[in-house]
Protein backbone atom coordinates (compact mmCIF):
# COMPACT_ATOMS: atom_id res chain seq x y z
CA UNK A 1 0.00 0.00 0.00
CA UNK A 2 1.31 3.24 -0.96
CA UNK A 3 2.07 6.37 1.46
CA UNK A 4 -0.81 7.98 2.42
CA UNK A 5 -1.69 10.70 4.33
CA UNK A 6 0.71 10.34 7.74
CA UNK A 7 2.35 7.24 6.39
CA UNK A 8 6.51 7.91 6.27
CA UNK A 9 7.06 4.40 4.12
CA UNK A 10 4.60 2.20 2.33
CA UNK A 11 2.98 -0.70 3.88
CA UNK A 12 3.82 -4.52 2.20
CA UNK A 13 2.06 -7.19 2.95
CA UNK A 14 2.98 -10.76 2.12
CA UNK A 15 -0.15 -12.79 1.02
CA UNK A 16 -2.52 -14.60 -1.48
CA UNK A 17 -5.85 -13.16 -2.67
CA UNK A 18 -7.06 -16.25 -0.12
CA UNK A 19 -5.35 -15.32 2.64
CA UNK A 20 -5.98 -11.36 2.04
CA UNK A 21 -9.74 -12.32 1.99
CA UNK A 22 -9.67 -13.93 5.46
CA UNK A 23 -8.73 -10.61 7.25
CA UNK A 24 -10.74 -7.93 5.24
CA UNK A 25 -12.74 -6.34 8.01
CA UNK A 26 -10.49 -7.28 11.28
CA UNK A 27 -8.21 -3.81 10.55
CA UNK A 28 -5.24 -5.57 10.59
CA UNK A 29 -4.33 -3.75 7.01
CA UNK A 30 -5.83 -0.48 8.67
CA UNK A 31 -2.76 -1.41 11.44
CA UNK A 32 -0.35 -2.25 8.90
CA UNK A 33 -0.96 1.83 7.82
CA UNK A 34 -0.67 3.27 10.93
CA UNK A 35 2.83 1.38 11.94
CA UNK A 36 4.15 3.16 8.67
CA UNK A 37 3.48 6.35 10.46
CA UNK A 38 6.30 5.80 13.64
CA UNK A 39 9.08 8.18 13.58
CA UNK A 40 12.34 6.67 12.10
CA UNK A 41 10.73 3.95 10.52
CA UNK A 42 12.01 2.87 7.17
CA UNK A 43 11.79 0.80 3.91
CA UNK A 44 8.39 -0.02 4.65
CA UNK A 45 5.61 -1.36 7.40
CA UNK A 46 5.59 -5.25 6.66
CA UNK A 47 3.21 -7.84 7.24
CA UNK A 48 3.56 -11.65 7.30
CA UNK A 49 1.30 -13.53 5.61
CA UNK A 50 -0.53 -15.17 8.83
CA UNK A 51 -1.23 -11.56 9.45
CA UNK A 52 -4.47 -10.73 12.12
CA UNK A 53 -5.41 -7.96 14.34
CA UNK A 54 -3.17 -7.13 17.56
CA UNK A 55 -2.82 -4.15 19.64
CA UNK A 56 -1.28 -1.50 17.80
CA UNK A 57 0.50 -3.41 15.49
CA UNK A 58 -0.85 -6.01 13.48
CA UNK A 59 -0.01 -9.81 14.35
CA UNK A 60 2.69 -10.92 11.70
CA UNK A 61 4.20 -7.42 12.03
CA UNK A 62 7.63 -6.26 10.85
CA UNK A 63 9.13 -2.58 11.46
CA UNK A 64 12.38 -1.23 11.69
CA UNK A 65 12.99 2.43 12.71
CA UNK A 66 16.30 4.12 12.28
CA UNK A 67 18.56 4.58 15.78
CA UNK A 68 20.64 7.55 14.93
CA UNK A 69 17.54 9.22 13.03
CA UNK A 70 15.46 9.24 16.09
CA UNK A 71 13.54 6.09 15.10
CA UNK A 72 11.63 4.71 18.03
CA UNK A 73 10.94 1.78 19.90
CA UNK A 74 7.46 0.38 21.05
CA UNK A 75 6.32 -1.98 23.29
CA UNK A 76 3.30 -2.76 20.90
CA UNK A 77 6.11 -4.07 18.19
CA UNK A 78 6.91 -7.08 20.61
CA UNK A 79 3.57 -7.70 22.01
CA UNK A 80 2.23 -8.22 25.87
CA UNK A 81 4.37 -11.88 25.88
CA UNK A 82 7.61 -10.33 25.16
CA UNK A 83 10.11 -13.27 23.70
CA UNK A 84 6.96 -15.49 23.00
CA UNK A 85 8.79 -17.92 21.25
CA UNK A 86 9.32 -21.58 19.82
CA UNK A 87 11.78 -24.52 20.47
CA UNK A 88 12.15 -27.83 18.67
CA UNK A 89 13.28 -30.89 20.23
CA UNK A 90 14.65 -33.84 18.44
CA UNK A 91 14.24 -37.21 19.97
CA UNK A 92 16.11 -40.61 18.71
CA UNK A 93 13.12 -42.36 18.50
CA UNK A 94 10.24 -43.16 15.39
CA UNK A 95 6.67 -43.04 15.54
CA UNK A 96 6.66 -46.79 15.58
CA UNK A 97 8.70 -47.16 19.10
CA UNK A 98 6.76 -44.45 20.78
CA UNK A 99 3.40 -46.02 19.36
CA UNK A 100 2.82 -48.20 22.62
CA UNK A 101 4.01 -45.39 24.77
CA UNK A 102 1.96 -42.66 23.60
CA UNK A 103 -0.64 -41.87 26.55
CA UNK A 104 2.02 -42.93 29.09
CA UNK A 105 4.10 -40.28 27.68
CA UNK A 106 1.51 -37.77 27.74
CA UNK A 107 0.17 -38.66 31.28
CA UNK A 108 3.92 -38.01 32.38
CA UNK A 109 3.85 -34.52 30.37
CA UNK A 110 0.93 -33.66 31.98
CA UNK A 111 1.90 -34.72 35.42
CA UNK A 112 5.62 -32.61 34.66
CA UNK A 113 4.70 -29.82 33.15
CA UNK A 114 1.81 -26.90 35.35
CA UNK A 115 -0.77 -25.08 33.48
CA UNK A 116 -3.39 -23.47 34.64
CA UNK A 117 -4.68 -21.64 37.62
CA UNK A 118 -2.05 -21.91 40.51
CA UNK A 119 -0.44 -24.95 38.94
CA UNK A 120 3.33 -23.81 40.02
CA UNK A 121 6.31 -24.20 37.78
CA UNK A 122 8.98 -26.47 37.35
CA UNK A 123 11.75 -24.50 38.94
CA UNK A 124 10.92 -23.15 42.28
CA UNK A 125 13.44 -20.44 42.28
CA UNK A 126 15.66 -20.13 45.50
CA UNK A 127 15.13 -16.19 46.42
CA UNK A 128 14.83 -13.02 44.65
CA UNK A 129 17.98 -13.00 43.57
CA UNK A 130 18.21 -16.27 41.38
CA UNK A 131 15.46 -14.21 39.53
CA UNK A 132 17.44 -11.60 38.93
CA UNK A 133 20.14 -13.67 37.98
CA UNK A 134 17.63 -15.91 35.41
CA UNK A 135 16.82 -11.96 34.02
CA UNK A 136 20.39 -11.23 33.46
CA UNK A 137 21.06 -14.87 32.22
CA UNK A 138 18.15 -16.11 30.49
CA UNK A 139 18.78 -19.77 29.54
CA UNK A 140 22.40 -19.84 30.52
CA UNK A 141 21.61 -19.29 34.44
CA UNK A 142 18.58 -22.38 33.80
CA UNK A 143 21.66 -24.85 32.13
CA UNK A 144 23.92 -23.82 34.91
CA UNK A 145 21.48 -25.13 37.34
CA UNK A 146 21.61 -28.44 35.94
CA UNK A 147 18.43 -27.47 33.82
CA UNK A 148 19.65 -28.61 30.52
CA UNK A 149 23.10 -28.63 28.43
CA UNK A 150 25.24 -26.71 27.13
CA UNK A 151 24.78 -27.82 23.83
CA UNK A 152 20.98 -26.31 24.75
CA UNK A 153 22.45 -22.88 24.96
CA UNK A 154 24.50 -23.17 22.12
CA UNK A 155 20.94 -23.81 20.04
CA UNK A 156 18.80 -21.26 21.43
CA UNK A 157 18.85 -17.95 19.99
CA UNK A 158 21.82 -15.44 21.25
CA UNK A 159 23.09 -18.19 23.22
CA UNK A 160 20.37 -18.33 25.30
CA UNK A 161 21.04 -14.89 26.47
CA UNK A 162 19.66 -11.42 25.21
CA UNK A 163 22.28 -9.07 25.83
CA UNK A 164 21.78 -5.41 26.99
CA UNK A 165 19.28 -7.07 29.88
CA UNK A 166 18.55 -4.78 33.16
CA UNK A 167 16.95 -6.54 35.85
CA UNK A 168 16.67 -3.36 37.72
CA UNK A 169 14.47 -2.13 35.04
CA UNK A 170 12.08 -4.84 35.69
CA UNK A 171 9.24 -3.63 38.54
CA UNK A 172 8.47 -5.33 41.16
CA UNK A 173 4.74 -6.60 40.46
CA UNK A 174 6.39 -8.10 37.18
CA UNK A 175 8.77 -9.89 39.61
CA UNK A 176 6.34 -10.63 41.80
CA UNK A 177 4.09 -12.54 38.70
CA UNK A 178 7.03 -14.14 37.11
CA UNK A 179 8.24 -15.41 40.09
CA UNK A 180 6.63 -18.70 40.40
CA UNK A 181 5.66 -19.00 36.77
CA UNK A 182 9.10 -20.42 35.47
CA UNK A 183 9.22 -23.79 33.59
CA UNK A 184 5.29 -23.22 33.49
CA UNK A 185 3.40 -23.15 29.90
CA UNK A 186 0.51 -20.89 30.31
CA UNK A 187 -2.87 -20.69 28.10
CA UNK A 188 -3.96 -19.06 25.17
CA UNK A 189 -2.27 -20.31 21.99
CA UNK A 190 0.72 -21.73 24.30
CA UNK A 191 1.43 -25.72 23.79
CA UNK A 192 3.83 -28.27 24.13
CA UNK A 193 3.64 -30.86 21.28
CA UNK A 194 4.89 -34.25 20.98
CA UNK A 195 4.83 -34.67 16.87
CA UNK A 196 6.25 -36.60 14.02
CA UNK A 197 8.32 -35.63 10.74
CA UNK A 198 5.48 -35.62 8.58
CA UNK A 199 7.34 -34.81 4.86
CA UNK A 200 10.78 -33.50 3.94
CA UNK A 201 11.11 -31.53 1.65
CA UNK A 202 14.59 -30.35 2.00
CA UNK A 203 16.65 -33.69 2.38
CA UNK A 204 19.97 -31.87 2.20
CA UNK A 205 18.77 -29.19 5.00
CA UNK A 206 17.20 -31.61 7.00
CA UNK A 207 19.79 -33.89 7.19
CA UNK A 208 22.16 -30.67 8.54
CA UNK A 209 19.62 -30.37 11.33
CA UNK A 210 19.19 -33.57 12.29
CA UNK A 211 15.68 -34.12 10.94
CA UNK A 212 14.67 -37.39 9.77
CA UNK A 213 11.66 -39.13 8.11
CA UNK A 214 9.50 -40.61 10.88
CA UNK A 215 10.91 -38.92 13.71
CA UNK A 216 9.70 -37.84 17.32
CA UNK A 217 10.42 -34.46 17.75
CA UNK A 218 8.58 -32.09 20.68
CA UNK A 219 7.97 -28.43 20.15
CA UNK A 220 7.38 -26.11 22.96
CA UNK A 221 5.56 -22.76 22.45
CA UNK A 222 5.65 -20.25 25.59
CA UNK A 223 6.85 -16.73 26.32
CA UNK A 224 7.99 -14.52 29.63
CA UNK A 225 4.45 -15.55 30.94
CA UNK A 226 3.00 -13.34 33.35
CA UNK A 227 6.29 -10.78 33.99
CA UNK A 228 6.70 -10.21 30.39
CA UNK A 229 2.99 -8.78 30.12
CA UNK A 230 3.33 -6.94 33.02
CA UNK A 231 6.40 -5.19 32.00
CA UNK A 232 4.35 -4.13 28.83
CA UNK A 233 1.40 -3.05 30.49
CA UNK A 234 3.95 -0.42 32.57
CA UNK A 235 5.78 0.36 29.97
CA UNK A 236 2.75 1.22 27.57
CA UNK A 237 1.15 3.22 30.35
CA UNK A 238 4.54 5.37 30.95
CA UNK A 239 5.00 5.76 27.03
CA UNK A 240 1.55 7.03 26.90
CA UNK A 241 2.22 10.17 28.91
CA UNK A 242 6.25 10.25 28.23
CA UNK A 243 6.16 10.53 24.22
CA UNK A 244 4.55 13.76 24.60
CA UNK A 245 7.72 14.88 25.57
CA UNK A 246 9.42 14.03 22.34
CA UNK A 247 6.87 15.57 20.09
CA UNK A 248 5.19 12.13 19.47
CA UNK A 249 1.43 11.78 18.67
CA UNK A 250 0.32 8.07 17.58
CA UNK A 251 -2.85 7.17 15.95
CA UNK A 252 -3.31 3.88 18.67
CA UNK A 253 -2.56 4.20 22.02
CA UNK A 254 -1.34 0.79 21.70
CA UNK A 255 1.66 2.14 19.34
CA UNK A 256 2.74 4.20 22.21
CA UNK A 257 6.79 4.79 21.74
CA UNK A 258 9.84 7.08 22.27
CA UNK A 259 13.15 7.08 20.65
CA UNK A 260 15.58 4.18 21.20
CA UNK A 261 17.91 6.78 22.30
CA UNK A 262 16.07 7.76 25.43
CA UNK A 263 15.98 7.32 28.70
CA UNK A 264 12.65 5.63 28.10
CA UNK A 265 13.37 3.56 25.33
CA UNK A 266 16.96 2.07 26.90
CA UNK A 267 14.91 1.28 29.95
CA UNK A 268 11.97 -0.86 28.02
CA UNK A 269 14.97 -2.29 25.67
CA UNK A 270 17.11 -3.53 29.32
CA UNK A 271 13.44 -4.74 30.48
CA UNK A 272 12.21 -6.57 27.31
CA UNK A 273 15.83 -8.16 27.10
CA UNK A 274 15.62 -9.45 31.00
CA UNK A 275 11.68 -10.83 30.03
CA UNK A 276 13.24 -12.40 26.93
CA UNK A 277 15.97 -13.83 28.93
CA UNK A 278 12.75 -15.01 31.75
CA UNK A 279 11.08 -16.56 28.59
CA UNK A 280 14.45 -18.44 26.92
CA UNK A 281 15.14 -19.64 30.83
CA UNK A 282 11.27 -20.61 31.00
CA UNK A 283 10.98 -22.42 27.87
CA UNK A 284 14.72 -24.52 29.31
CA UNK A 285 12.77 -25.72 32.01
CA UNK A 286 9.91 -27.23 30.23
CA UNK A 287 12.49 -29.08 28.54
CA UNK A 288 13.99 -30.53 31.51
CA UNK A 289 10.59 -31.94 32.52
CA UNK A 290 9.57 -32.78 28.42
CA UNK A 291 13.83 -35.16 29.16
CA UNK A 292 12.38 -36.25 32.54
CA UNK A 293 9.41 -37.61 30.79
CA UNK A 294 10.80 -38.85 28.12
CA UNK A 295 13.43 -40.97 30.60
CA UNK A 296 9.98 -42.64 32.26
CA UNK A 297 7.62 -43.21 29.44
CA UNK A 298 10.09 -44.12 26.71
CA UNK A 299 13.38 -44.48 28.18
CA UNK A 300 15.77 -42.23 27.14
CA UNK A 301 16.18 -38.53 27.58
CA UNK A 302 18.53 -37.93 24.79
CA UNK A 303 16.28 -34.94 23.16
CA UNK A 304 18.50 -32.87 21.24
CA UNK A 305 17.17 -29.13 21.11
CA UNK A 306 17.59 -27.84 17.12
CA UNK A 307 16.78 -24.30 18.17
CA UNK A 308 14.82 -21.90 20.17
CA UNK A 309 13.98 -18.83 18.35
CA UNK A 310 11.72 -15.89 19.76
CA UNK A 311 8.83 -14.40 17.52
CA UNK A 312 7.62 -11.19 19.48
CA UNK A 313 11.23 -8.99 20.21
CA UNK A 314 12.64 -5.93 19.09
CA UNK A 315 16.57 -6.03 18.34
CA UNK A 316 19.11 -3.98 17.77
CA UNK A 317 20.33 -4.97 14.24
CA UNK A 318 22.40 -3.53 11.26
CA UNK A 319 20.94 -3.65 7.85
CA UNK A 320 21.40 -2.43 4.70
CA UNK A 321 19.06 0.56 3.84
CA UNK A 322 19.91 3.35 1.04
CA UNK A 323 23.02 2.24 -0.29
CA UNK A 324 23.61 2.78 3.83
CA UNK A 325 24.66 0.50 6.72
CA UNK A 326 22.40 1.55 9.43
CA UNK A 327 21.48 0.38 12.85
CA UNK A 328 18.03 -0.12 13.27
CA UNK A 329 15.50 -1.31 15.93
CA UNK A 330 13.67 -4.51 14.33
CA UNK A 331 10.41 -5.02 15.70
CA UNK A 332 8.89 -8.47 15.08
CA UNK A 333 5.58 -8.99 16.55
CA UNK A 334 4.27 -12.31 15.41
CA UNK A 335 7.19 -12.59 13.26
CA UNK A 336 10.38 -14.69 13.02
CA UNK A 337 14.13 -14.09 12.65
CA UNK A 338 15.21 -16.06 9.66
CA UNK A 339 18.65 -15.68 9.20
CA UNK A 340 20.56 -16.52 5.99
CA UNK A 341 23.53 -19.15 5.46
CA UNK A 342 26.70 -17.37 6.47
CA UNK A 343 25.46 -15.12 9.12
CA UNK A 344 27.72 -14.43 11.81
CA UNK A 345 24.65 -14.51 14.60
CA UNK A 346 24.63 -18.14 13.97
CA UNK A 347 26.56 -21.26 15.31
CA UNK A 348 29.43 -22.39 13.55
CA UNK A 349 27.34 -26.02 12.84
CA UNK A 350 24.48 -23.94 11.55
CA UNK A 351 25.54 -21.22 9.82
CA UNK A 352 26.42 -22.93 6.52
CA UNK A 353 22.77 -23.97 6.45
CA UNK A 354 21.04 -20.95 7.55
CA UNK A 355 19.57 -20.40 10.74
CA UNK A 356 16.18 -23.08 11.36
CA UNK A 357 12.37 -21.42 11.91
CA UNK A 358 10.03 -22.94 13.76
CA UNK A 359 6.27 -22.42 12.71
CA UNK A 360 3.57 -24.00 14.94
CA UNK A 361 0.70 -24.44 12.92
CA UNK A 362 -2.83 -24.43 14.32
CA UNK A 363 -3.73 -27.09 17.21
CA UNK A 364 -4.04 -30.34 15.40
CA UNK A 365 -2.66 -29.44 11.96
CA UNK A 366 1.22 -29.21 10.97
CA UNK A 367 3.93 -27.26 11.88
CA UNK A 368 6.59 -26.28 10.15
CA UNK A 369 10.78 -26.36 9.93
CA UNK A 370 11.68 -23.73 7.90
CA UNK A 371 14.97 -22.07 7.21
CA UNK A 372 16.65 -18.37 6.48
CA UNK A 373 17.50 -17.80 3.00
CA UNK A 374 19.69 -14.95 1.45
CA UNK A 375 18.74 -12.50 0.52
CA UNK A 376 15.87 -13.30 2.59
CA UNK A 377 13.36 -10.42 3.47
CA UNK A 378 11.77 -7.84 5.93
CA UNK A 379 15.08 -7.32 7.49
CA UNK A 380 15.82 -11.34 7.49
CA UNK A 381 12.20 -11.97 9.14
CA UNK A 382 9.38 -14.56 8.37
CA UNK A 383 6.32 -15.87 9.92
CA UNK A 384 5.15 -17.59 13.00
CA UNK A 385 1.94 -19.30 12.69
CA UNK A 386 -0.99 -19.70 11.22
CA UNK A 387 -2.48 -16.33 12.27
CA UNK A 388 -6.20 -16.11 13.67
CA UNK A 389 -9.40 -15.74 11.55
CA UNK A 390 -11.76 -15.98 14.19
CA UNK A 391 -12.54 -14.34 17.58
CA UNK A 392 -11.82 -16.98 20.35
CA UNK A 393 -15.61 -16.08 21.42
CA UNK A 394 -16.91 -16.84 17.52
CA UNK A 395 -15.21 -19.79 17.80
CA UNK A 396 -16.18 -21.26 21.26
CA UNK A 397 -19.53 -20.59 19.92
CA UNK A 398 -18.71 -22.96 16.50
CA UNK A 399 -17.41 -25.74 18.93
CA UNK A 400 -17.79 -27.18 22.74
CA UNK A 401 -14.09 -28.33 23.62
CA UNK A 402 -15.00 -31.51 24.12
CA UNK A 403 -16.47 -32.53 20.73
CA UNK A 404 -13.38 -31.04 19.52
CA UNK A 405 -11.50 -32.90 21.92
CA UNK A 406 -13.26 -36.20 20.27
CA UNK A 407 -12.23 -35.04 16.72
CA UNK A 408 -8.48 -34.66 17.32
CA UNK A 409 -8.45 -38.00 19.41
CA UNK A 410 -10.35 -39.87 16.51
CA UNK A 411 -7.26 -38.30 14.16
CA UNK A 412 -5.39 -40.20 16.08
CA UNK A 413 -4.26 -37.19 18.86
CA UNK A 414 -3.94 -37.59 22.24
CA UNK A 415 -5.02 -33.69 24.04
CA UNK A 416 -4.61 -32.79 27.59
CA UNK A 417 -6.23 -29.50 28.20
CA UNK A 418 -6.81 -27.49 31.50
CA UNK A 419 -10.13 -25.94 30.25
CA UNK A 420 -13.04 -26.69 27.55
CA UNK A 421 -13.27 -23.00 26.67
CA UNK A 422 -9.54 -22.56 26.15
CA UNK A 423 -9.50 -25.59 23.72
CA UNK A 424 -12.38 -24.52 21.96
CA UNK A 425 -10.82 -21.17 21.42
CA UNK A 426 -8.37 -23.18 19.70
CA UNK A 427 -9.92 -24.75 17.42
CA UNK A 428 -8.09 -25.65 13.91
CA UNK A 429 -11.02 -23.61 12.16
CA UNK A 430 -10.38 -20.09 13.83
CA UNK A 431 -6.86 -20.21 11.74
CA UNK A 432 -5.35 -20.40 8.66
CA UNK A 433 -3.72 -22.45 6.64
CA UNK A 434 -0.42 -22.96 7.54
CA UNK A 435 0.39 -24.83 4.30
CA UNK A 436 -0.67 -21.76 2.51
CA UNK A 437 1.21 -19.70 4.86
CA UNK A 438 4.62 -21.24 4.51
CA UNK A 439 3.98 -21.70 1.21
CA UNK A 440 3.97 -17.43 0.48
CA UNK A 441 6.52 -17.05 2.48
CA UNK A 442 8.84 -19.20 0.35
CA UNK A 443 7.28 -18.14 -2.46
CA UNK A 444 8.61 -14.42 -1.41
CA UNK A 445 11.54 -15.76 -0.49
CA UNK A 446 11.71 -15.10 2.82
CA UNK A 447 12.65 -18.54 4.06
CA UNK A 448 12.41 -22.33 2.83
CA UNK A 449 10.82 -25.40 4.04
CA UNK A 450 12.72 -28.00 5.38
CA UNK A 451 10.56 -30.13 6.91
CA UNK A 452 6.60 -30.51 7.72
CA UNK A 453 5.77 -32.26 11.39
CA UNK A 454 2.11 -33.44 12.59
CA UNK A 455 1.21 -33.83 16.48
CA UNK A 456 0.42 -36.73 18.08
CA UNK A 457 -0.15 -35.55 21.44
CA UNK A 458 -1.25 -31.85 22.49
CA UNK A 459 -0.58 -30.59 26.00
CA UNK A 460 -2.51 -26.94 26.59
CA UNK A 461 -2.99 -24.85 28.96
CA UNK B 1 -14.23 -7.22 37.61
CA UNK B 2 -16.68 -10.06 38.53
CA UNK B 3 -17.14 -10.31 34.65
CA UNK B 4 -13.61 -10.91 33.98
CA UNK B 5 -13.22 -13.90 36.36
CA UNK B 6 -16.27 -15.29 34.73
CA UNK B 7 -13.98 -15.78 31.59
CA UNK B 8 -12.05 -17.98 33.07
CA UNK B 9 -13.36 -19.82 36.85
CA UNK B 10 -16.00 -20.73 38.39
CA UNK B 11 -15.93 -21.11 41.90
CA UNK B 12 -17.83 -23.90 43.69
CA UNK B 13 -19.35 -24.44 47.05
CA UNK B 14 -19.94 -22.41 49.75
CA UNK B 15 -17.20 -23.27 51.93
CA UNK B 16 -14.24 -22.42 49.84
CA UNK B 17 -11.68 -21.22 52.03
CA UNK B 18 -11.37 -17.63 51.26
CA UNK B 19 -8.66 -14.66 52.27
CA UNK B 20 -8.68 -10.95 51.92
CA UNK B 21 -6.55 -9.06 49.80
CA UNK B 22 -6.07 -5.25 49.53
CA UNK B 23 -7.53 -3.58 46.39
CA UNK B 24 -6.52 -0.15 44.82
CA UNK B 25 -5.69 2.10 42.22
CA UNK B 26 -4.41 5.88 42.10
CA UNK B 27 -6.75 8.19 41.23
CA UNK B 28 -6.86 9.38 37.16
CA UNK B 29 -8.95 9.10 34.57
CA UNK B 30 -12.04 6.65 34.69
CA UNK B 31 -10.42 3.86 31.68
CA UNK B 32 -7.17 4.22 33.57
CA UNK B 33 -8.62 3.16 37.33
CA UNK B 34 -10.96 0.39 35.22
CA UNK B 35 -7.71 -0.57 33.81
CA UNK B 36 -5.72 -0.70 37.12
CA UNK B 37 -8.79 -2.65 38.66
CA UNK B 38 -8.90 -5.46 35.88
CA UNK B 39 -5.23 -5.72 36.39
CA UNK B 40 -5.52 -6.32 40.25
CA UNK B 41 -7.98 -9.84 39.53
CA UNK B 42 -4.88 -10.86 36.60
CA UNK B 43 -2.29 -10.06 39.17
CA UNK B 44 -3.74 -12.14 42.20
CA UNK B 45 -4.24 -15.21 39.18
CA UNK B 46 -0.75 -15.16 38.82
CA UNK B 47 0.74 -14.34 42.24
CA UNK B 48 -1.55 -16.56 44.52
CA UNK B 49 -3.29 -18.56 41.76
CA UNK B 50 -6.81 -17.05 43.41
CA UNK B 51 -9.84 -15.95 42.21
CA UNK B 52 -11.78 -12.69 43.17
CA UNK B 53 -15.42 -13.80 44.52
CA UNK B 54 -16.42 -10.45 46.10
CA UNK B 55 -15.37 -6.66 45.79
CA UNK B 56 -15.78 -4.16 48.09
CA UNK B 57 -14.86 -0.63 46.58
CA UNK B 58 -15.15 2.64 47.47
CA UNK B 59 -13.61 6.27 46.51
CA UNK B 60 -10.51 6.75 48.32
CA UNK B 61 -9.67 10.55 49.83
CA UNK B 62 -7.15 11.39 47.05
CA UNK B 63 -10.05 10.51 44.58
CA UNK B 64 -8.70 6.90 43.82
CA UNK B 65 -10.10 3.56 44.61
CA UNK B 66 -9.73 1.97 47.86
CA UNK B 67 -10.64 -1.36 49.27
CA UNK B 68 -10.71 -5.39 49.51
CA UNK B 69 -11.42 -8.59 47.16
CA UNK B 70 -12.32 -11.94 48.90
CA UNK B 71 -10.36 -14.22 47.18
CA UNK B 72 -10.61 -18.49 46.59
CA UNK B 73 -8.21 -21.11 45.90
CA UNK B 74 -7.66 -24.49 45.65
CA UNK B 75 -9.96 -27.03 44.39
CA UNK B 76 -12.91 -25.12 44.76
CA UNK B 77 -11.77 -23.16 41.59
CA UNK B 78 -13.02 -24.35 37.98
CA UNK B 79 -10.62 -23.31 35.32
CA UNK B 80 -13.00 -22.87 32.61
CA UNK B 81 -11.18 -20.67 30.34
CA UNK B 82 -7.80 -19.07 29.63
CA UNK B 83 -6.01 -17.20 31.99
CA UNK B 84 -5.92 -13.26 31.40
CA UNK B 85 -2.30 -12.05 31.54
CA UNK B 86 -3.09 -8.21 30.53
CA UNK B 87 -5.39 -5.77 29.24
CA UNK B 88 -5.33 -3.35 26.01
CA UNK B 89 -5.96 0.39 25.89
CA UNK B 90 -7.82 -0.82 22.17
CA UNK B 91 -11.73 0.11 22.47
CA UNK B 92 -11.25 0.78 26.03
CA UNK B 93 -14.24 2.69 27.59
CA UNK B 94 -15.88 3.36 30.53
CA UNK B 95 -19.32 5.95 30.56
CA UNK B 96 -22.55 5.97 31.64
CA UNK B 97 -25.41 5.43 29.33
CA UNK B 98 -29.27 5.78 29.77
CA UNK B 99 -28.78 5.92 33.90
CA UNK B 100 -26.65 2.80 33.39
CA UNK B 101 -22.74 2.31 33.87
CA UNK B 102 -21.00 0.56 31.00
CA UNK B 103 -17.34 -0.18 31.02
CA UNK B 104 -15.44 -2.24 27.87
CA UNK B 105 -12.29 -3.67 27.90
CA UNK B 106 -10.26 -6.16 25.35
CA UNK B 107 -8.06 -8.63 27.43
CA UNK B 108 -5.29 -10.12 26.32
CA UNK B 109 -5.45 -14.35 27.13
Amino acid sequence: MEPTGTMRVPGIVFSSAALLSQITGDESLEQVANVATLPGIVEASYAMPDIHWGYGFPIGGVAATDVVEGGVVSPGGVGFDISCGVRLLLSPVGLDELAPHVETLMDELEARVPKGLGAGAVWELADDAELTAVLRDGARHAVARGLGLDADVARCEDGGVMAGADPGAVGDRARRRGAGQLGSLGSGNHFLEVQVVDEIVDAEAAGSFGIRPGQVCVMIHCGSRGLGHQVCSDTVKEMQSSMARYGIVVPDPQLACVPVESREGRAYLGAMAAAANFGRANRQALTAAVRSAFATAVGTDRLDLLYDVSHNLAKLEWHDVDGGRRLLCVHRKGATRALPPGHPDLPDDLRPVGQPVLVPGSMGTASYVLVGRAPGGAFSSTCHGAGRTMSRHAATRSIRGAVLRQQLEEQGISVRAASARGLAEEAPFAYKDVDDVVAICERAGLARRVARLRPVGVLKG
Amino acid sequence: MTALVEVFAEVHGDDAATRTLPLAAEPGPDADVLVALLEEVIYVADVFGAVPVRFHVVEAEDGGIAGDMVVVTGRQVELVGPVPKGVSYHDLEVGEHEGRWTCRAVVDV
